[in-house]
């Protein structure tokens, strides 16, 4: 008795446990694992979702749309000129389909990959209030960074083509032509500086393309919860039926 | 090893015809692919650190350097990508 006694834990679970940040998998599989508890027919009470959680679920979301908006920021002005065949792609100034799909996947593939995987992973788990609640905050997470997203993109693209014209741009090239003559032929400087006032002319249509796709990539996850809903509803009612859960 | 001959193309055709065919399809289909192949990869990394493993340095590390691949052709040149 003594001896078991000796055995026993602390009173209390450990409070200072460091919580580490969540992966995206991290998030998905608790956000599943709190469905499958909820189809069973269990209701969990909504307070299970504790700040951590929240702020977790949260931090998931942030962190997706600053790589976005990074793939953003480079890869759709390159993308579009691409396109517009002003840039070359893989040393070809006329791009093959590949060439485009690449330029397109560098510039806007990340952010709609990630909506996509959220929908189709979490898309069947919307379903009963705590789990609503956890995509929820993912979701809004993804809404509000995204919207600064794509306000910061107008703002930089827009700011970007009115700088960008030939008198400034002569004008900087001549501050850092010292630094770059010994590596850089005249011939090469003419050709940096065309490119560059030629990249001006993409930059507004890249800042509507960027909402475009922002918009679109946001509609993917809602589409999946939606038809996810519906089946997990029907999951429930069968469950009940013919399980007695 | 009498088994194996017949697989040898060398058996049926030239070897400047062979070589000739081959040098065809190799400028046709070749060139290039292992940069392709380099530039697929990295932005693969990319998804993967940067959606499933919430690494951004990593993710960062690995679009710019796709970035690099895909653009910065005479780069490619030099370390003989291409």
């Amino acid at each position: 008795m003594a001896e078991r006694n000796s055995k026993r834990g602390p009173l209390f679970a450990e409070s200072n446990v460091k919580t580490d940040q969540r992966s995206l998998i991290t998030a998905i599989s608790e956000i599943q694992e709190l469905s499958i508890v909820e189809k069973m027919g269990r209701s969990l009470p909504t307070h299970m979702m504790l700040l951590d959680r929240k702020f977790a679920y949260s931090e998931v979301g942030f962190h997706a749309v600053l790589l976005d908006g990074l793939c953003n920021l480079v890869g759709i002005p390159f993308a579009v000129a691409v396109m517009w065949g002003i840039m070359p792609i893989f040393g070809s100034w006329e791009p093959t389909w590949f060439g485009v799909l690449m330029a397109l996947t560098m510039g806007v593939g990340y952010g709609l990959h990630f909506n996509w995987m959220l929908g189709k992973n979490l898309g069947h788990c919307y379903y009963g209030a705590v789990c609503r609640r956890s995509i929820d905050y993912l979701y809004q997470a993804l809404w509000v960074c995204q919207a600064i997203k794509i306000v910061l993109l107008f703002i930089v693209f827009h700011t970007l083509q009115s700088v960008i014209t030939p008198a400034s741009v002569q004008k900087a090239f001549a501050v850092v032509w010292p630094v770059f003559r010994p590596v850089m032929s005249d011939e090469s400087a003419v050709i940096v500086q065309d490119w560059m006032i030629h990249l001006r002319e993409v930059l507004i249509a890249s800042s509507w393309l960027a909402f475009a796709v922002t918009v679109v990539g946001l509609v993917i996850p809602y589409y999946y919860c939606y038809i996810g809903q519906i089946k997990a509803a029907e999951e429930h009612r069968k469950n009940i039926l013919y399980d007695r859960y | 090893m009498d088994w194996f001959t017949w697989l040898n193309p060398l058996e049926y055709v030239s070897e400047e015809a062979y070589l000739f065919w081959w040098n065809v399809v190799a400028e046709r289909f070749l060139v290039g692919v292992p940069l392709r192949l380099l530039t697929v990869t990295l932005l693969s990394g990319c998804y993967w650190c940067g959606a499933y493993r919430q690494r951004l340095g990593l993710a960062i590390v690995f679009f710019l350097l796709a970035l690099v691949t895909a653009y910065v052709h005479p780069l490619m040149h030099v370390i003989g990508l291409v």
